[in-house]
């Protein structure tokens, strides 16, 4: 009988999903035609090298929406990630200031087979991270993706070796928290400077009645995205200090009370 | 002339791999049902990881590299897919090993069926456990 809740929820589960599809199935074409409406427009106007008058000046159209059409949402999305994280920030602080330092003797970790395979893969996720987070608005990915790759390399660290190893590495608490914030700042300036030309907030590209010229496209014959490359890069700055800030505050909260703390 | 000749070879040793990663994803998929307890599972999980994941790829990269039609993208595809067999080559048994190690110090299975136990006699020996 224990089972019960689960069978309840699995149940219910499976009968949201069947409406949801048998919503969608019966549609009222109207309603249908419209969100094609929609994706026709951003489809047809993302890259359009022809007529730049709604063009994103990024080929890829997902990255396009989440910076250049949707942006706000993206910038709300952000904003309370930073809050949800400063709460953790102030909690691991204290911790960190109570227990004096947070620096004491390290771990023996897992075995060498675990340690030699983390070093590998540290390198391999750093360039693979910033390679998803630059290459963001050419290709799928881009700064949450980019940044979330970036977080599970300490994330390793702190499995194989312990907590201390990351923060001998050079992932201080108090460094991290500066640079995400400097992270966020870089986002604000690049989205609110089209606003010194009598631009738009978020503007990206040339737009009607702004006074804004945009951001550069083109680098010679090179891609250069607009604003979404910086928009991008200040995110992946964020998302992936945010995410070592929460594993560094768990590890000094979990000190304090007096746990393993060894990961 | 030649060239039609590598692409052609390329093609079937590529396919070759990949039916032969078939095989060893049936091969894993057999063990994980008879095998008696978690270590050996492991074993066939591996199997899975390595013959059916890694070496396919190695076949899918031999395939994208005889397809002209891709153009210079079929360099892309095979350097990811080699890329991708390397990084499991390099996780799987890192990570089948450090479930192993888990499971044995933490004595989350049973180690009914034991047939030899290198691990015990070390740690007894060396460090004590």
């Amino acid at each position: 009988m224990r089972k019960a809740p689960y069978i309840a929820l699995a149940v219910v589960g499976c009968a949201a999903l069947t409406l949801v599809a048998v919503l969608g199935a019966f549609a009222s074409p109207n309603t249908l035609s419209r969100v094609r409406a929609l994706g026709e427009f951003i489809l047809y106007n993302t890259f359009n090298v022809f007529s730049k008058r709604w063009w994103a000046g990024s080929p890829e159209a997902v990255t396009a929406v989440l910076w250049d059409y949707r942006g706000l949402d993206t910038i709300f999305e952000t904003t309370v990630l930073y809050a949800a994280v400063a709460g953790c920030v102030v909690l691991g602080y204290t911790s960190l200031l109570k227990r004096g330092g947070g620096r004491d003797e390290a771990g023996r970790g897992l075995t060498v087979v675990v340690k030699a395979a983390t070093k590998i893969l540290f390198a391999l996720i750093l360039i693979t991270s910033v390679n998803i987070a630059l290459h963001g608005y050419i290709t799928p990915g881009g700064g949450f993706a980019g940044g979330s790759t970036f977080a599970i390399a300490p994330l390793l660290v702190i499995a194989a070796y312990s907590t201390e190893k990351v923060v001998r590495m050079g992932f201080r608490f108090l460094s991290s928290a500066v640079v995400r914030s400097a992270g966020l700042l870089a986002l604000a300036l690049v989205v609110l400077s089209p606003l010194i030309y009598y631009g738009f907030v978020l503007q990206n590209q040339l737009k009607p009645n702004s006074g804004f010229p945009g951001y550069p496209a083109f680098l010679g014959s090179l891609f250069l995205g607009g604003s979404l490359l910086y928009l991008n890069f200040a995110e992946f700055l964020v998302v992936g200090m945010e995410y070592v800030l929460v594993f560094l505050a768990f590890h000094f909260i979990d000190k304090l009370m007096g746990g393993e703390g060894s990961g | 002339m030649i060239n039609a000749v590598v692409d052609q070879v390329l093609l079937y040793v590529g396919m070759a791999l990949v039916t032969v990663g078939a095989v060893y994803d049936l091969i894993a998929g057999i063990g994980m049902v008879r095998f008696p307890n978690f270590f050996v599972r492991l074993h066939a999980a591996t199997i899975g990881a390595v013959g059916g994941a890694a070496l396919p790829l190695v076949g899918i990269a031999l395939i994208a590299l005889a397809s002209d039609q891709l153009g210079p993208y079929r360099f892309g595809v095979c350097a990811v897919c080699l890329l991708t067999a390397a990084a499991i080559l390099i996780t799987a048994p890192t990570g089948s090993h450090i479930l192993a190690y888990a499971a044995y110090k933490t004595h989350a299975s049973p180690r009914k069926p034991c047939v030899y136990d290198a691990l015990r006699k070390f740690l007894e020996e060396g460090e004590g456990g």
